[in-house]
């Protein structure tokens, strides 16, 4: 009873931002209307929603032929390409913004070397629309990728024979057969780019482009009711998201095909394999090779004056966030888990919407978590400052925003640690006289060591790359890698300044992409 | 007497899942719950490890309340030993530490005497992953005796072996908790089981216990139809048959069961006249299947009989068993 009361009180915890923000709508409108309408207009909400469409429409080309390729196709490096093309999920959006501006820009690298070398004028300026659908694209397409790539493989070879005897060929069979068959898992990888993409702050900003969510970050600070309005309606539109990728997820089951005959792969020679070769190589040359080598230049280049301006203390910053905000979320994680795991009630309802703040972008959670001193100070002490002043521009907010929006790492990860070995260990240990607290330390903690190690990973990783998030909570003068990368690309307007700690981040995220990518390859 | 069990009653969202269980064990005895899946026997075992809190009723064991409407005692302080059905040996631990996971007193010297006892010495550092299915389940097994138990509970502890293993192993668990002396309750739904190692069957059926008694009574005498059928093929008579055929008079108001086996075959001449419809060849004997009139009946037949002839047989009245309609 104790347990299913700390983890209410738990769960309550961290879904309270996203309650907050509705007491705040529903129950206690504070609203200027004036501000909100001049700093978010019909150009926010359109810019928004082109946005949205447009790296939708560009991921899921891009997503779903090169996972066809890589799943139904055997050319050169095919197998390579198949982890390959998933790695620019490593960039963060952010980086990959000032990189390309920074490379393809009129002050850019290859336009420099265009004027000075040959003498003419050469250059592609990101700094617009297309140029910040370009850039999401490049590093969201992976979701979308990595969903079909898994579809693909595991998609029953009869379907196809069943097409290829009634005389049809493989694009017929490609666009007519197992792209719809597929269609659940592209669809999640669809759900996943449109968060994303609302999540997006820094590379819109940096880009100049006004979005949601640049409008909510611009609001902040001087109204945070306003900033709170925006964040509902963006909240109520991700939710409308999470709910149809919930559905269809529920659902998938029934679409699901039998993994007994697994498709055989189809040697491509000539011109075909150059083709697919090409594509894929392309690919990943713009979205990978081209901006890590050029920031691993710039790195080179600026190695010595970064490392000068306190960069250990970056890294460590970053490290010392990481590792709290780790330590605190599968803490909670396994607490709330091995509770639901060992009595009978296994779904709470409570714990299972605490998930949410995966889906909610940072800047919303860093708005709403910062209402909370606010709103303690209305409660508790009138007319004082107190909470105020002891929460803000303390590691206590930015810590609790990053447990809210990284829960759901940890939570669905040890969820499905103790779904994957049988309830019988737990009994054994139980009628062999190992209490419930013994049981978890000799029997759960040992059994769960991967799946801790992993979720370690993910969650780590994930509170380095978070920007928005870190930028309104930190405290003053304090810099992350994320927040020094951006600021020095930002305010500092010197990309190449910004290349280590982008290079470190950029390393970091890979390993996350390698496991997911062998989780999804099984 | 060891264990006994009043009216213990446990019941899912929307329905029973045992109701009103009642059953006594003595010292030394073998208790088998034997009923199809769904019946609630795993629940029954559950209830009796702790692992389930029942809604009514009182387990006690050598005279100590594990629980009932006041007490509940928690699963590691009863002192009731399992063995899983997927042998849930801890795969982190090797075998020492897995049989030493729940001794009182974690010395070499006892730890080698259960993997004698399961002949397993030499197995004594390797982890379960590098024991085949046989010798995980004879770990298994020395893992709960080794905590010494007052009472050994098993879950369908064969089910997961090959055929070849499954006897095998029901000698070798035979012979242990003979050696032993712990009082033992299986679960299963084979009946190769409870003959093999029970002294007693409670047979369980949609969450009601139909019959509890020693294995030759419940043979000779079972409650009902399905309790018969338990054993292997019956032929169920009806009185009237039975009165016109065997000039018997027996009461219209019950059912009456023969068993295959013991239905004589005699010559033509000799006992009711029958005609062969089917001849099944199973081994060690045939199976007929013949007609009397309409009526039709099974017979065991060590010789050959030929399709469509006619065969006598006879059926002793004391054979004959009645149950409830």
């Amino acid at each position: 009873m104790t347990g299913r009361i700390i983890i209410g009180f738990l769960s309550v915890l961290i879904i309270l931002p996203i309650v907050l923000i509705f007491y705040k709508i529903i129950v206690a409108p504070q609203t200027n209307t004036e501000l909100l309408w001049l700093k978010f207009g019909k150009n926010e909400l359109l810019n928004t929603l082109l946005l949205l469409t447009a790296t939708l429409f560009i991921s899921l080309i891009t997503g779903v032929i090169s996972a066809w390729l890589v799943s139904r196709y055997s050319f050169y490096g095919s197998k390579h390409f198949s982890w390959l093309l998933a790695m620019p999920l490593a960039i963060p959006a952010y980086i990959m913004a000032y990189t390309q501006q920074g490379t393809y820009g009129y002050t850019g690298s290859i336009s420099t070397f265009f004027r000075n070398t040959l003498g003419t004028d050469f250059s592609i300026s990101f700094m617009n629309m297309t140029g910040l659908i370009i850039v999401l694209s490049m590093v969201l397409y992976p979701y979308i990728y990595l969903a079909a790539r898994a579809n693909f493989t595991k998609q029953s070879v009869s379907y196809i024979y069943a097409a290829q005897s009634l005389r049809k060929n493989s694009l017929w069979i490609f666009i007519n057969v197992a792209t719809p068959l597929a269609r659940p898992a592209i669809v999640a990888g669809c759900l996943l780019v449109c968060m994303e993409v609302l999540n997006d702050y820094g590379a819109a900003s940096y880009l100049g482009v006004k979005t949601f969510t640049t409008a909510i970050f611009g609001l902040w600070e001087y109204d945070l009711n306003v900033a709170v309005v925006l964040s509902f309606w963006l909240v109520l539109f991700v939710l409308v998201i999470v709910s149809i990728e919930n559905y269809l997820r529920k659902n998938k089951r029934y679409i699901a095909q039998p993994m007994s005959n697994k498709l055989e792969v189809i040697e491509l020679k000539g011109k075909k394999n150059m083709f697919a070769f090409l594509f894929c190589f392309t690919l990943l040359l713009f979205t990978f090779f081209i901006p890590v080598l050029q920031l691993l230049i710039w790195t080179f280049k600026t190695w010595s004056k970064v490392v000068a301006n306190n960069f250990a203390q970056t890294v460590w910053n970053s490290f010392v966030l990481g590792f709290w905000a780790t330590l605190f979320i599968l803490a909670i994680a396994m607490f709330i888990g091995y509770i639901n795991y060992t009595t009978t009630r296994k779904n709470n309802l409570l714990s299972n919407i605490s998930g949410i703040g995966y889906a909610i972008p940072g800047t919303v959670i860093a708005v709403v978590v910062m209402l909370i001193p606010k709103q303690l100070t209305d409660i508790f002490s009138e007319n004082s400052y107190i909470y105020e002043l002891f929460f803000t521009g303390s590691f206590i907010l930015l810590i609790y925003a990053y447990i809210v929006r990284f829960y759901a790492v940890g939570k669905q990860n040890i969820e499905s640690g103790f779904e994957s070995y049988s309830d019988s260990l737990h009994l054994a240990s139980r009628s062999l006289g190992a209490s419930t607290i013994k049981t978890f330390f000799m029997i759960h903690l040992p059994m769960l060591k991967n799946t801790l190690i992993i979720s370690a990973i993910l969650i780590f990783v994930d509170v380095i790359k978070e920007l928005p998030l870190t930028l309104i909570l930190r405290p003053f003068n304090f810099n992350t890698l994320a927040t020094k990368a951006y600021d020095y690309a930002k305010i500092n307007e010197s990309v190449a300044e910004a290349a280590p700690a982008s290079l470190l981040i950029i390393a970091l995220g890979i390993i996350p992409v390698f496991i997911l990518n062998k989780y999804l390859s099984k | 007497m060891i264990l006994r069990v009043e009216n213990i009653s446990y019941s899912y969202r929307y329905d029973d899942a045992i109701k009103n269980i009642s059953f006594e064990q003595n010292k030394h005895e073998t208790i088998a719950i034997l009923g199809e899946s769904g019946s609630g026997k795993t629940t029954l075992l559950k209830i009796i490890a702790g692992f389930i809190k029942p809604h009514t009723g009182q387990i006690t064991l050598e005279d100590k309340i594990l629980c009932n409407q006041k007490t509940f005692i928690k699963p590691e302080k009863r002192n009731i030993g399992l063995v899983f059905q997927d042998i849930a040996l801890f795969p982190h631990l090797s075998v020492k530490k897995n049989i030493a996971f729940g001794m009182p007193q974690k010395n070499l010297p006892d730890i080698e005497y259960y993997l004698k006892l399961i002949g397993m010495e030499e197995y004594i550092n390797r982890y379960p992953h590098q024991l085949s299915g046989g010798q995980q389940q004879r770990v298994a097994l020395a893992r709960a005796l080794a905590a010494k138990p007052g009472l050994l509970l098993l879950d369908e502890p064969f089910s997961s072996l090959d055929n070849t293993l499954k006897i095998q192993m029901r000698k070798e668990v035979k012979q242990i908790l003979q050696q032993t002396q712990i009082p033992a309750i299986i679960v299963t739904h084979d009946m190769n089981d409870c003959t093999d190692l029970a002294d007693k069957i409670l047979v369980l059926k949609s969450g009601h216990v139909l019959q509890f008694d020693y294995i030759k009574n419940i043979y000779n005498h079972p409650a009902d139809e399905y309790t018969a059928r338990l054993f292997g093929k019956i032929n169920m008579l009806t009185s009237d048959f039975i009165n016109k055929y065997f000039k018997l008079n027996l009461n219209a108001m019950n059912n009456y069961i023969v068993r295959p086996e013991h239905i004589e075959i005699t010559s033509q001449n000799e006992g009711l006249k029958a005609q062969i419809t089917e001849v099944i060849f199973k081994g060690k004997y045939y199976e007929i299947t013949c007609h009397v009139d309409n009526f039709e009946l099974t017979v065991y037949s060590k010789d050959e009989k030929e399709f469509n002839n006619f065969i006598g047989i006879k059926i002793q009245p004391d054979k004959i068993i009645s149950v409830c309609k």
